[in-house]
């Protein structure tokens, strides 16, 4: 029941799902009421876990906060290079800098300690409206999201900080200046790198997004990485909070990395099928370069070039597919690199290929070769196939568990289904 | 002032308001042919210009910044040198000039200097930007105001840097040295940042060569024709 909000069936009992909530029979104050409590629930929680730090845990907090200082200070020398002690650094230069100071790190802790329940009140309160799909994909993003957040964090803590901080003590004694960092300013320094390291890190999580929603392809994002890199390092440039080339590259180099990861899970969830292949039916690729069909790859005689790279359903005919083509919709979404990049699948399947046919059979733009299909001489026995041994090749280990389009090429599955069944 | 008629083509240049169709398209000694030129050329010299005045700057600051930071930033402190060696040095502060600048920011030293060798590389290509921006403006002037403005240019120029002297040699050691013994005085260690310390000097100094710039105002306020 709490899947389908739309076919509301006001003769059925008041019943609650697992979160205690009887959505269909709740009215609006009560959400007001219930959000009221929640929210009371965190900022009690926050402002305890603060008070608690701030009279216990003050120092400790303080030294924490302050090890990339002391890590830069230590690799770059310590005394013998910069003739004060450690000690002698951090200034407080304001009365109330250090009060002030220890007050924002606390909260910063709370926070942070408490983001589980934070993350768990804000899910008791959203989750009952939304279906179990859409519960499935935010869990997915909002553990992914954490994780990666959480990493790049951790990467400016322990690796970026020192190096960045190291630097500009090197680079001060070099003039002959003491550096005596103003501790608010460090910590401001400090909290800053942290939080956009770790908004930087969610890149593999835009790149994924980018890529189910059908706006970039795998293909795309491979073809592009020079061009992603550049793009990468401007970022940086742009976004890391000091004008100096130390942090930038700091900045730059996990990025590109990440890019490639979120590449490689891109090219997995293009396997599985994106939102866009759900709506508007496969969009195929021409084969990469490096690809194995790419010397066989000739491409239909009525499909326009771009139209292997960028979806088109202006030609009335992937629009005609999804939405139920009457007879002989092959389903083609299995790219030639897919094949190659997966050894799981089941390549005796497929049936043998004459010609100059790649191996994909014709994945070529598929719905728009429909309207075609008698008048390509190369493909002799493509009509007489039969519809079924084709796919086992779409990938034999997600099979089971989908109802997308691919097995979805019968001709009356119209794109995609809500209440199918919970996307993976 | 009498003038040759048109058709004496070295003058054609200085008379915009006798326009001559019938006359050759001839370039003047900046080599723009301002009779014949569009005004969509106009706008690609003016492109031309700037982009040599970009990178010109962005050159010249990459490489003081790379191989004479050290020295510029000496040169920006000497004031502040002079003005504690003057004032007593360590008999009266108790503390050596080494100690005197403190980085209160990490990126503070890194920003100084940067400001520095930009400064630098506005003054050093100085007679770059003139000439660009001379080239393009002068044929659009007639020749009296070329002399005018040629005139104004380098008395202007002339007294702004003997503004700048002034205070970089003689008005700055006076006024910090008069901030520094007070202080010291009343029992507070100057311990003075350093990017305020630049900014400080920088602001004099240009404050300085403008007020030297007075005689260019009188003169221009006596100034008939």
């Amino acid at each position: 029941m709490a899947d389908d909000n739309t076919k509301q069936n006001a003769a059925a009992p008041p019943q609650a799902d697992e979160f205690g909530v009887d959505q269909k029979r709740m009215p609006f104050t009560d959400h007001l009421i219930e959000l009221r409590w929640r929210v009371l629930i965190c900022v009690l929680s926050v402002v305890a876990f603060a008070l608690i730090f701030f009279i216990g845990f003050s120092g400790q907090m303080f030294r924490w906060m302050t090890l990339p200082v002391k890590l830069a200070y230590e690799r770059t020398g310590g005394e013998a290079t910069y003739h004060f002690r450690y000690d002698e650094m951090l200034l407080a230069y304001k009365p109330m800098d250090m009060f002030l100071s220890a007050t924002y790190i606390c909260l910063l802790a709370a926070v942070v300690v408490t983001a589980p329940l934070l993350v768990y009140q804000i899910w008791a309160f959203v989750a009952p409206g939304l279906k179990r799909k859409e519960r499935m994909g935010v869990t997915k993003v909002v553990g992914a999201g954490s994780l990666l957040f959480l990493m790049g964090a951790a990467f400016a803590y322990f690796v970026a900080l020192p190096v960045m901080l190291g630097f500009f003590l090197k680079y001060t004694a070099g003039f002959g200046v003491a550096s005596r960092w103003n501790i608010s300013e460090v910590i401001d320094f400090e909290t800053t790198m942290i939080l956009v390291f770790g908004a930087s890190f969610e890149l593999p999580l835009v790149v994924v997004a980018l890529t189910f929603l059908g706006i970039v392809t795998p293909e795309f994002l491979a073809k592009r990485r020079r061009h992603a890199a550049a793009i990468v390092f401007i970022f940086a440039i742009v976004i890391a909070p000091t004008p100096d080339p130390v942090s930038q590259t700091c900045l730059a180099v996990p990025l590109i990395l990440l890019y490639e990861v979120g590449y490689q899970v891109a090219k997995r969830i293009k396997r599985r099928g994106t939102l866009w292949d759900r709506w508007w039916g496969p969009v195929d690729q021409k084969p990469d370069e490096s690809g194995p069909g790419e010397a066989a790859y000739t491409a239909p005689a009525d499909v326009a070039p771009h139209e292997g790279t960028y979806p088109t359903y202006t030609e009335g005919s992937a629009y005609s597919a999804a939405y139920g083509a009457p007879e002989g919709s092959q389903p083609t979404s299995a790219p030639p690199e897919g094949e190659a990049a997966q050894p799981a699948l089941p390549e005796p399947t497929e049936p043998p290929q004459t010609g100059g046919e790649a191996p994909g059979g014709a994945p070529a733009p598929a719905p728009s070769d429909q309207p075609a299909q008698p008048e390509q001489p190369d493909q002799p026995e493509q009509p007489d196939q039969p519809e079924t041994p084709r796919e086992p090749q779409i990938g034999a280990e997600v099979e089971d568990q989908r109802s997308t389009h691919d097995e979805g090429a019968k001709p009356q599955d119209s794109g995609w289904d809500p209440n199918s069944e919970p996307m993976h | 002032m009498g003038r040759d008629p048109p058709e004496n083509d070295s003058r054609m240049a200085d008379d915009n308001t006798k326009q001559n169709e019938a006359a050759p398209a001839q370039a003047d000694e900046f080599g723009v042919d301002q009779k014949r030129m569009p005004f969509t050329e106009h706008l690609i010299e003016l492109g031309r210009r700037v982009l040599i005045c970009v990178l010109a700057v962005a050159a010249f600051a990459v490489t003081f910044f790379i191989l004479f930071s050290k020295q510029m930033f000496d040169w920006m402190t000497f004031p502040v040198k002079l003005a504690y060696l003057r004032t007593g040095a360590e008999a009266t502060y108790h503390f050596r000039y080494e100690e005197m600048f403190i980085a209160l920011k990490p990126m503070d030293m890194f920003l100084s200097a940067t400001y520095i060798c930009l400064l630098a590389t506005v003054i050093v290509t100085a007679p770059l930007l003139v000439y660009e921006i001379w080239s393009f403006v002068a044929p659009r002037l007639k020749r009296k105001e070329r002399m005018a403005v040629t005139k104004i240019v380098a008395a202007g120029s002339v007294l702004f840097l003997v503004g700048a002297a002034f205070a970089y040699f003689v008005a700055l050691p006076i006024m910090l040295g008069f901030f520094l013994q007070p202080t010291a005085g009343l029992g507070v260690a100057s311990r003075w940042n350093i990017s305020e310390v630049i900014d400080f000097e920088t602001t004099m100094i240009l404050v300085f060569g403008l007020l030297f710039e007075l005689p260019l105002v009188v003169v221009t306020l006596t100034f008939r024709t």
